[in-house]
């Protein structure tokens, strides 16, 4: 990683970063190298940086030879176009204030609303020397750091009247009450305060409180964009959502296609699972044939089983089960209202819980690691090369159409369900993946899918052999990969964070390590099955101080790769890249839009 | 003259499946109940509704004493004249123009449609709801005896014996005298679930405290069993699994669409609120029973649920310090006051929702959602179902302000920026 250097961006006031990978190591990159592979032009940037006496600040920096700060490993950055106003002394100012021509309007705002407005919102039109301190206080704030000083509110002396020029009563309203007619842009000037001290003195308005007449003022706003995390989250969290009474029960003919062609997601939170809904639906798939299904809808029942008194594990494994056996599907779900799973991601609705908006799972992974997730990828069918990653090797590998034989096998008089030979991988691996040479670099990679956890052996083993059988891994492979680091061999998966298969009636234990915070054991459901990412709340606030950035010892899930694994696949075991946890918790939570556990299964 | 609202909500014409024009005005004049069908050709259920609501169509203007106060209207959500052409073709009712399917965007606002199939009747005289639910009409009442399917009084529609699950029957009649929630609801529902679990709380804790307050579930359950399962966790009444007629009227007769929605009426029967289910997990001690709906509302996570529900006037304000909230409250409470009292008075729905919303991450997404100008304080009404937003940008916002923007809002005086 010296070689590179990783800046995360915020472009104007979008919620979710971008990631963009410059080629200069990060002792020497310059702003010069970030606008080079930016190119913006016209745009300020401001970094994050650490201030002795503020701790971290926004750092502006024009000068191309500048070097870039880095703080705990990497460059963060907010661009923002020179047009929009981002310090406090900007042109905002100018269009509020109207017509020069009328006296400088008095400051203080009585009655209540918009007391809070900012000093340095009166500074141009106003010289009063009270305002000086508080307009100082509002300087020293860090630039980019866009709040609105209160001061105003606080201290008294705004509000006090006696600085009302007596002059301004008669630039004061003619007009009456309430003042809606109040023409002029006089009156937007002169801060309004006279015209309500005008109302107050000339017009009794009785029901007004404290005698002034209720108006808010209009100012410009700034919204204070710190690193906040999307708070879809809250939306379509179990106990906000209604569930739609039309109920649809559609029958799909696994003949004609070959798969359903639907990622699954589920809810769960610590009240118990909230259910399982279609996530998304994939061209070419049945369900997608059919039409009557659609993303968001709830399913409530497959074929004759009733998911109502099952977890949701247990849903997705039976679904699973389902699918792969012969004959027709038969799905009951409980509609959602609005088809487009776009529209009802950020706002609680009346309709049912929409878990996942494909579009910000997109840009999630983008910020992960700057690529298409894997499932798209795959119905893509590009060519698998050794350069591609992981993932989505493993993926085009469990589909049931790859020629991968995978069954139930019984080993050591224990049946494990959903395996494959390891000399199977390799000769697939061979066939499918273009650049591996010759069988030995096929084992290789296969060697390292079970170093990365994307196959998993029964007892855990590391070491790869073609004569042992192997299950689908999944995602936590990724902690598994880290503990590896630490330990050589991990007898019997013990302190490996892993989720043993629940499934498995095996005679060898598999010893989840302290259950991890990671309610991993939930997301990997039944064995077998590449599960693409989970994510958990209690892990993330735990996680929350632990800011691990290295690689070392177990991260939080939010270092999940879905497709993470690095460029070059011979090494399996990289360690994952350092992305700020803020980010991607920020940008997941966004697409994953909610704080409880959640999983997705594609089928 | 009494066509008059007709007219203008569909035209002066509508057409035919013979492609003949039918007057409105003299419509208007012929019938007592419009049904509005809202559909679509290329959608599934649409199609086998329509097939349904013909025999229906068939045998009420064939058997029923009131066959010539009925008409259908078709209103077409199709964007190819093919299609709607070949829909209107089997149908033995009028439709709406394919010229004029610009209005029903206004009819779905309206009436509040979110799905299609749908099929809502109104009032010809005043396009009044006489039934939001006609798709259950059909269902339940094939021979149309219940013409017009108006509003009954809930005593009348829960009449009969309801359960506890102890097995113990009680009659509908040991309700006199009580709040009552009607909780719809169903085990396989997980946000019914959640409620579930803290309306027993709060229906032991408003019980605790004196009142005389009853909840009757009536179940959307798929079985009998699951019912029985879910019922076995509630301390209150139910509507027996088995009486499917009277649940169903029940959900008729409250127009449900979704579920969990818990209905709490007044001692007399009447509606006080129709948000039960946002009042109880906003105030879990139960202090507001039987919470009345309140004029202006602080948007926050849970009641914001609400503006899905229509149009809602949304002042923005810079809260940080709290110091704005209570002024602007204060500035358009009696506006709404007022609105309310008008509306109460015609025996009709608010027609407009009053909220204020300070500064926090739901409200800055909600201002990122709909994309609303920078400004602080802001107003605006939002009518999320519609896809529609107003913005009254102004250096100022005072009383007479607001009114005039509500005033022209309801004149539909205003033009709707999409969202």
């Amino acid at each position: 990683m010296a070689q590179e250097t990783r800046v995360i961006y915020h472009l104007e006031e979008q919620d979710t970063p971008y990631l963009i990978r410059l080629g200069v190591p990060a002792h020497s990159v310059t702003l010069g190298d970030f606008k080079h592979a930016l190119n913006k032009p016209n745009s300020k940037f401001y970094f994050k940086s650490v201030d002795d006496d503020f701790g971290v600040v926004k750092e502006e920096i024009s000068s191309d030879d500048a070097l870039l700060p880095c703080v705990n490993g990497r460059v963060v950055c907010w661009v923002v176009s020179a047009d929009s106003c981002l310090d406090f002394r900007g042109s905002d100012l100018q269009s509020l204030a109207t017509p020069s021509s009328l006296a400088p309007p008095p400051i203080e705002r009585t009655g209540g609303i918009g007391d809070s407005r900012p000093p340095s919102f009166h500074a141009a039109a106003l010289s009063q020397d009270d305002l000086q301190p508080s307009e100082c206080r509002s300087a020293l704030r860090p630039p980019g750091e866009l709040q609105w000083s209160h001061e105003g509110e606080r201290g008294g002396s705004l509000n006090s009247h006696d600085r009302h020029p007596p002059e301004q009563l008669e630039a004061g309203p003619t007009g009456g009450g309430g003042g809606s007619n109040r023409q002029s842009s006089e009156l937007e000037s002169s801060s309004l305060c006279s015209s309500e001290e005008d109302s107050r003195e000339r017009f009794s308005r009785s029901t007004e409180p404290s005698g002034s007449s209720p108006r808010l003022i209009r100012r410009h706003r700034r919204r204070h964009r710190a690193l906040r995390m999307e708070r879809s989250a809250s939306f379509s969290s179990v106990t906000d959502s209604t569930m739609s009474l039309n109920i649809v029960t559609v029958t799909l003919d696994m003949e004609k296609y070959n798969f359903l062609g639907i990622s699954i997601v589920g809810q769960s939170n610590d009240r118990g699972d909230g259910g399982i809904y279609i996530g998304s639906i994939m061209k070419g798939g049945a369900v997608a044939g059919d039409g009557r299904v659609e993303p968001g809808d709830m399913l409530l029942q497959v074929n004759d089983i009733n998911f109502e008194n099952m977890s949701n594990d247990d849903a997705v494994r039976l679904l699973r089960e389902v699918v792969h056996q012969p004959g027709s599907v038969t799905l009951t779900v409980a509609k959602c209202w609005d088809p487009s799973p776009r529209s009802c991601f950020t706002l609680p609705r009346s309709e049912p819980v929409r878990p996942i908006d494909p579009a910000a799972w997109v840009s999630h992974t983008a910020a992960m690691t700057g690529s298409l997730p894997p499932h798209y990828a795959v119905h893509e069918e590009t060519q698998l090369n050794i350069h591609s990653d992981m993932m989505a090797v493993v993926k085009a590998m469990a589909n049931p159409e790859s020629g991968l034989e995978v069954r139930d096998r019984m080993w050591l008089k224990v049946t494990i369900p959903n395996a494959f030979i390891g000399s199977d991988v390799v000769d697939w691996v061979h066939a499918n993946v273009d650049g591996l040479n010759d069988r030995r670099e096929a084992r290789k990679y296969a060697s390292n899918l079970l170093k990365a956890g994307f196959i998993r052996h029964t007892v855990s083993k590391i070491t790869f052999s073609e004569q042992c059988y192997y299950v689908f891994g999944d995602l936590c492979g990724d902690l598994a990969a880290m503990s590896l680091l630490d330990h050589e061999d991990a007898p019997s998966g013990g302190g490996r964070s892993d989720c043993g298969p629940p499934s498995y009636q095996n005679a060898v234990p598999h010893p989840y390590s302290t259950p991890p915070p990671l309610h991993l054991l939930l997301a990997c459901g039944g064995g077998g099955e590449s599960q693409l990412s989970n994510e958990s709340r209690s892990s993330r606030s735990d996680a929350s101080g632990a800011q691990r950035e290295d690689g070392g010892g177990v991260n939080p899930p939010e270092h999940h790769r879905r497709d993470g694994s690095p460029p070059t696949a011979e090494n399996g075991l990289q360690p994952p890249p350092p992305l700020q946890p803020e980010v991607l918790r920020q940008s997941f939570r966004l697409a994953m839009g909610n704080p409880s556990d959640l999983f997705v299964d594609v089928m | 003259m009494s066509s008059e609202f007709l007219v203008s909500l569909l035209g002066e014409r509508l057409v035919n499946s013979e492609k003949a024009e039918v007057d409105v005005q003299s419509l208007g004049t012929r019938v007592s109940l419009v049904g509005l069908f809202f559909g679509c050709s290329l959608n599934g259920p649409c199609k086998q509704f329509n097939g349904s609501l013909c025999d229906f169509y068939g045998r009420f203007k064939k058997s029923s004493e009131h066959k010539d106060k009925l008409e259908i209207v078709f209103i077409s959500s199709d964007q190819e004249q093919k299609h709607w052409q070949d829909f209107v073709q089997e149908m033995p009712w009028p439709a709406l123009p394919f010229k004029d399917r610009h209005k029903k965007m206004k009819l779905w606002n309206k009436y509040k449609v979110t799905s299609i199939p749908s099929l809502v009747f109104v009032d010809a005289a005043n396009g009044k709801v006489v039934c939001r639910n006609g798709l259950l009409v059909v269902r339940d009442d094939p021979k149309g005896l219940e013409f017009p399917w108006g509003p009954k009084p809930f005593v009348e529609v829960v009449a009969g014996p309801l359960l506890r699950n102890n097995r113990q029957t009680t009659d509908s009649s040991s309700l006199e005298g009580h709040y009552v929630g009607v909780y719809f609801s169903a085990h396989w529902c997980p946000p019914c679930r959640s409620l579930t679990r803290v309306l027993v709380e709060s229906y032991r804790t408003i019980k605790e405290s004196g009142h005389k307050f009853e909840i009757v579930f009536v179940s959307a359950d798929r079985s009998e069993e699951s019912f029985k399962q879910y019922f076995s966790e509630m301390p209150w009444l139910a509507v027996p699994y088995s009486d499917e007629a009277r649940r169903s009227r029940l959900n008729r007769l409250y127009g449900i669409q979704g579920i969990p929605t818990l209905i709490l009426l007044d001692t007399e029967g009447h509606v006080v609120t129709r948000q039960g289910r946002v009042e109880v997990l906003n105030d879990p001690e139960c202090r507001l029973f039987p919470w009345h709906p309140r004029p202006v509302l602080e948007l926050n996570e849970s009641n914001a649920v609400q503006l899905h529900e229509g149009p809602c006037l949304v002042l923005f304000v810079d809260a940080e310090e709290e110091g704005e909230l209570e002024p602007a409250k204060e500035l358009i409470q009696p506006i709404a006051e007022k609105l309310m009292a008008k509306y109460k008075a015609k025996e009709e729905e608010t027609p407009l929702l009053f909220f204020v919303a300070g500064e926090d991450d739901m409200t800055d997404s909600l201002r990122d959602y709909t994309n609303l100008p920078e400004a602080a304080p802001l107003l605006t009404i939002l009518d999320m179902s519609a896809r529609a937003k107003y913005v009254r940008d102004v250096e100022e916002i005072t009383p007479s302000v607001v009114e005039q923007f509500v005033g022209e809002f309801l004149a539909d005086k205003l033009k709707p920026e999409p969202i």
